[in-house]
């Protein structure tokens, strides 16, 4: 089944929810830009992209050319070094400096998301498996806790990806009971 | 749930002002009770901040802010125990310019912590990106 019609039999027409989406690596790429390309260009939703994954210029030059409006979404980066992981801002992005820094990161993202002045928005977080590189599973745990807590609060479309096969059985079903879903997306 | 809160809130204050009665009793000079009263509250945002930069990353940029304002706080608890100390012991001269000493490093600090705010301001705000999200909206639908 398709990704877009996967998301719709599971979410329908929800406004708000907070989403578990496990992908395999080999599809990582194509999934991602699928549920982007769907909010932003189908569903014209603007919204906040957190990438601990890909840098920011890397996921630019991707959305150019997959024809996705780079100027509808807020992008926090955590994964590019900056000088001393100090934070930098451009007009474009903000760079955290470390995946490391997570009180920085939720605050970036409340800091965002409040400032799209519309009832409909989504924030997409990609992914948790690099969160799990910088951080202990116990404060990931938390973290995601406070982040799916904070997306119901914020009312918007909450999508976290995880690489499946790269996350253990154990630490998923945790994850997944702060989650309103989980799908696997191939 | 409301209701334990609000029972919780009522006790807290009942203790807060038996607490503030009690000091006002023993102590007799308005004076250096008001300077207690201070320094307890001084004392719990002492706490506050310290748990608060305990929880939060290493290296952020909200952690850096709140030992400043910890730092911010320590100077005014030390001018405040300084005020109190000579007023119980009527010092003079000399030993009263600690308090001036506490006071402007106090206000430096104060300084550097609202730039720390102000920088907060500037990384963490998106004013300008959503504003761009609103045009590019309004150009889609037209």
């Amino acid at each position: 089944m398709q990704v877009e019609q996967k998301l719709e039999k599971e979410l329908g027409s929800l406004d708000e929810y907070v989403l578990l989406a496990k992908v395999s690596s080999k599809n990582y790429n194509s999934v991602n830009l699928k549920i982007i390309k769907h909010l932003v260009q189908v569903d014209n939703i603007p919204g906040v992209y957190v990438t601990l994954n890909k840098p920011y210029s890397a996921m630019k030059s991707i959305f150019d050319k997959e024809n996705i409006d780079p100027k509808m979404i807020i992008f926090i980066d955590a994964v590019t070094k900056t000088n001393e992981n100090q934070i930098k801002k451009t007009k474009d992005c903000l760079f955290i400096g470390s995946p490391e820094k997570l009180s920085d990161i939720s605050l970036a993202m409340d800091q965002a998301v409040r400032a799209i002045p519309f009832d409909k928005k989504f924030l997409f977080f990609d992914s948790l498996s690099t969160l799990l590189i910088y951080n202990k599973a116990g404060t990931i745990i938390k973290f995601i806790h406070f982040m799916a807590t904070k997306m119901r609060e914020w009312k918007v479309m909450g999508i976290i990806i995880s690489l499946e096969k790269e996350s253990n059985q154990e630490f998923m079903d945790k994850l997944s009971q702060f989650c309103d879903k989980s799908i696997d997306l191939g | 749930m409301k209701f334990n809160k609000f029972m919780q809130f009522f006790i807290e204050l009942i203790v807060i002002i038996i607490g503030l009665f009690t000091i006002f009793i023993i102590v007799k000079d308005v004076e250096i009770s008001i300077g207690l009263f201070s320094l307890t509250f001084g004392i719990l945002g002492i706490i506050w901040t310290g748990i608060a930069i305990k929880s939060l990353s290493k290296g952020s940029s909200l952690r850096t802010y709140a030992i400043s304002f910890l730092l911010c706080l320590i100077t005014i608890l030390l001018f405040s125990i300084w005020s109190l100390l000579a007023r119980i012991f009527n010092w003079e001269g000399l030993l009263r310019y600690p308090i001036y000493l506490f006071i402007t490093i106090s206000y430096i600090i104060f300084v550097y912590t609202a730039y720390k705010m102000h920088k907060l301001g500037v990384e963490f705000g998106f004013q300008s990106q959503a504003t761009a999200i609103k045009k590019r909206l309004k150009k889609r639908k037209h």
